[in-house]
C-alpha cells in the first residue's frame, strides 16, 4: 500500500511542514486540497524531490453553499464554473504529477435538490435532474482529464453531507453512465462506515474501478481509535488487486472539521495521529501479508 | 427483551393504523413523538388498552428549526418555551402512563452554538456557555419531572445533528453537571456507530444508568441490513442488565428520513421494516439463549 495524508486536516499549515511530517513519519505521499491557486507547482514539485515523496492525489474541494463548484446545479452558468474548477484542477493535476482527483458530484453539504418543493415526488424529480447534471458535467470534465491522463474519481458521502452519491453502488451506476475510462471511483472507510451494508462487499464489488482510498475511523479519528475493522477492510484492497493509494484523514475529537483544525490545542496531535495511524494499518497490512503467504 | 418503535417514523399516519402495525407484528411497545397539543390522550388510552401495548417513553420532538424547543438558547425567551414545552410533554407521559421522556440538551440539527462564531475561541467560549444553559434548563426540568415521578433519559446524538452531546461521555459529563437522581441515559445504535468508539464498551460505560435505546443497523434501516453488531449488543445489554425497551426506527436510507418516509413508494416499508426488524433481532435473542 502507498500512504498519504490529506492535507485540507492541516488547515493553514504552510505546505513545506506537512511534506516534513509526512516524510519523517514515512509515509509515501500526500493528497493535495484542490485549490490550485494556493501552490506553485515548481515549489511542489521541488518539496516531492526534497522530501521523497509524490502527490498521490488532488482532493476537489466543493462546499455548499457555492455558485462556482456545484456539478449537479440546475443554473447552467454555476455547472460551467464548475466544470472549469476541475479543468482548472486536472491542470494542477498534471504540473504536480498527481495521477487523481476526486469528485463529489453535488456541492458537499447540500443534503437537497435545489429549489422548494411540494411534495415527496418533486423532491426525487429534481434530485433525479440534478443526477442527470451531474454526468454530462463530469463527462464533460472526464474528456479533459482523459486528453492528460488524469482520472477523476467519484466519492461518495454520507447522508449528512450530500443527497445525491451516498453509496458504492450508487457511484457504479453515475460512473456507468458518465461512460469514460478516465473516471472510477473513491472511497471513504468513515463515510462507508454509515452508509455501506458491508464495506468489505462495497470494495469487493468496486474492484478495478477503485483509484483512491480515504481512510479515518469510524469516529473520524487516528486509525485504531474507533471501531472500523480494517483487517477486513485492507484484506478487500489486497483481493482486488488495489494499487492506489491510502489518503488518511484523521481528524481530533471535535463534532466540526473545520473547526477542528483551527483549535491550537489539537495542534500536538498532528504529529501523534499521523504516526499512530500509519503504524496501525502497516502492522494490519504486515499480517495479512504474512497470513497470506 | 420488550420492542416498541417510535411514532416519529410514521409521520403523519393515524395512530389506529400505528398501532395495529405493531400490536400485529409482535411488539411490546411505542414510542411517542412528544407532541401534546396533536395527541389526544383519550384515543391513545383506548389503542393502548385495545392493543395491549405499553408506552415506552414519550420523545421530546427537539428539531432546530421549530421554535421554543432550544433548551440550550442563548435567548432566554426561547430557553423558557423549551422547557414550558419539556413540562408539557412530562403531563402527557403521566397522562398516558409513561414512565420516561427522552430529552436532547440542544436541538437535533442544531450543530454549532448561535451564531456560529467563526473563530474557534469564540466558537469555544459560546460552547461552554450553552452547555451550561443546557445544564440549568435539564435541571429545572428534572425537578418538575421529579414531582411526577417521570425519569428523563438524555440522548447522545451524532456530530451532524448536534454538537454538544454526542457520545457516553459527553452525555456522563453532562449528567454530572445537572446532578439530578431521575436524569439518565438514553442511546440510539444508528448514532453510536458513529460516535463511540466501541459499542460494548459505551454501553458498559452507560452501565445502570441506561433506560431506553433506539436500535436501528448502522445505516439506520432495519436491523441486519446494516453491519451493527446485535450480538454484541444484546451481550453489552446482559452484562448491565438492561431493563428497558428496545425501540426501533427503522427508515430508508437517504439524507431527510422524514421525506424517505412519506415516498409513496416507500409506504409498504413501514409494515416490511416492522416485520424484519423484531424478527431478526428476536433470532438473534434466540441464538444467545
Amino acid at each position: 500500500m502507498k500512504y498519504a495524508i490529506s492535507n485540507w486536516i492541516y488547515g493553514d499549515e504552510p505546505v513545506e511542514q506537512t511534506f516534513e511530517r509526512l516524510s519523517r513519519l514515512g509515509y509515501d505521499g500526500i493528497e493535495l486540497m484542490g485549490e490550485p491557486k494556493l501552490y506553485d507547482p515548481k515549489q511542489i514539485r521541488e518539496l516531492c524531490r526534497t522530501y521523497g515523496l509524490q502527490v498521490l492525489s488532488i482532493a476537489g474541494i466543493y462546499p455548499w453553499p457555492t455558485m462556482e463548484r456545484d456539478l449537479s446545479n440546475p443554473d447552467v452558468q454555476v455547472r460551467k464554473y464548475a466544470i472549469n474548477y476541475l479543468i482548472e484542477c486536472v491542470d494542477f493535476a498534471q504540473s504536480v504529477e498527481s495521477p487523481v482527483i476526486i469528485v463529489v458530484p453535488s456541492a458537499v453539504g447540500k443534503t437537497s435538490p435545489v429549489g422548494n418543493f411540494g411534495d415527496e415526488e418533486e423532491w426525487i424529480a429534481a434530485s433525479e435532474r440534478e443526477w442527470k447534471w451531474a454526468v454530462q458535467s463530469v463527462q464533460e470534465a472526464a474528456y479533459h482529464a482523459a486528453k492528460k491522463g488524469i482520472c477523476l474519481a467519484i466519492e461518495p458521502i454520507n447522508r449528512y453531507e450530500t443527497f445525491l452519491i451516498n453509496t458504492c453502488e450508487q457511484a457504479l451506476k453515475f460512473i456507468g453512465e458518465v461512460n469514460s475510462d478516465a473516471v472510477g471511483i473513491h472511497l471513504d472507510s468513515f463515510h462507508m462506515n454509515i452508509e455501506e451494508p458491508d464495506p468489505y462487499s462495497a470494495i469487493k464489488h468496486a474492484g478495478k474501478r477503485l483509484l483512491n482510498v480515504h481512510i479515518a475511523d469510524s469516529n473520524r479519528q487516528s486509525v485504531g481509535r474507533g471501531h472500523i475493522d480494517f483487517k477486513s477492510l485492507l484484506t478487500a484492497l489486497f483481493e482486488i488487486d488495489y494499487h492506489g493509494s491510502l489518503a488518511l484523514e484523521p481528524l481530533p475529537p471535535v463534532s466540526d472539521p473545520y473547526i477542528a483544525i483551527r483549535l491550537k490545542r489539537y495542534n500536538h496531535l498532528k504529529d501523534i495521529f499521523a504516526e499512530e495511524s500509519i503504524r496501525n494499518l502497516r502492522k494490519i497490512e504486515n499480517q495479512i501479508k504474512e497470513s497470506m503467504a | 427483551m420488550k420492542y416498541a418503535v417510535s411514532s416519529w417514523i410514521y409521520a403523519d399516519e393515524p395512530f389506529g393504523e400505528i398501532f395495529n402495525r405493531l400490536s400485529r407484528f409482535g411488539y411490546d411497545g411505542i414510542e411517542l413523538v412528544g407532541e401534546p397539543e396533536r395527541i389526544s390522550v383519550r384515543e391513545i388510552r383506548t389503542l393502548l388498552q385495545s392493543t395491549n401495548l405499553k408506552v415506552s417513553s414519550i420523545l421530546t420532538w427537539c428539531i432546530w428549526g421549530i421554535p421554543g424547543r432550544d433548551m440550550a438558547s442563548p435567548e432566554r425567551e426561547e430557553r423558557e418555551a423549551a422547557l414550558l414545552y419539556g413540562k408539557r410533554c412530562i403531563d402527557l407521559a403521566v397522562d398516558i402512563g409513561a414512565s420516561i421522556v427522552v430529552v436532547l440538551p440542544a436541538p437535533a440539527g442544531r450543530t454549532a452554538p448561535v451564531g456560529n462564531p467563526k473563530n474557534p475561541q469564540l466558537w469555544k467560549k459560546a460552547r461552554d456557555l450553552e452547555w451550561k444553559l443546557a445544564v440549568e434548563s435539564i435541571h429545572k426540568l428534572a425537578e418538575y419531572a421529579h414531582t411526577s415521578k417521570i425519569t428523563l433519559a438524555l440522548e447522545p446524538i451524532n456530530r451532524y445533528e448536534t454538537y454538544l452531546v454526542t457520545d457516553v461521555q459527553s452525555a456522563l459529563m453532562f449528567l454530572k453537571d445537572v446532578g439530578a437522581p431521575n436524569l439518565k441515559l438514553h442511546l440510539d445504535t444508528f448514532h453510536m456507530n458513529i460516535e463511540e468508539a466501541n459499542l460494548n464498551g459505551a454501553i458498559q460505560q452507560a452501565g445502570d444508568l441506561l433506560i431506553n435505546m433506539h436500535i436501528s443497523d448502522s445505516n439506520r434501516q432495519p436491523p441486519g441490513k446494516g453491519h451493527t453488531d446485535f450480538s454484541a449488543l444484546f451481550y453489552a445489554l446482559k452484562e448491565v442488565n438492561y431493563q428497558g425497551f428496545l425501540v426501533l426506527e427503522p427508515v430508508p436510507s437517504g439524507s431527510d428520513p422524514l421525506l424517505m418516509v412519506n415516498i409513496p413508494e416507500n409506504i409498504d416499508l413501514r409494515d416490511t421494516f416492522a416485520q424484519q426488524s423484531i424478527q431478526y433481532l428476536k433470532q438473534i435473542e434466540r441464538q444467545l439463549a
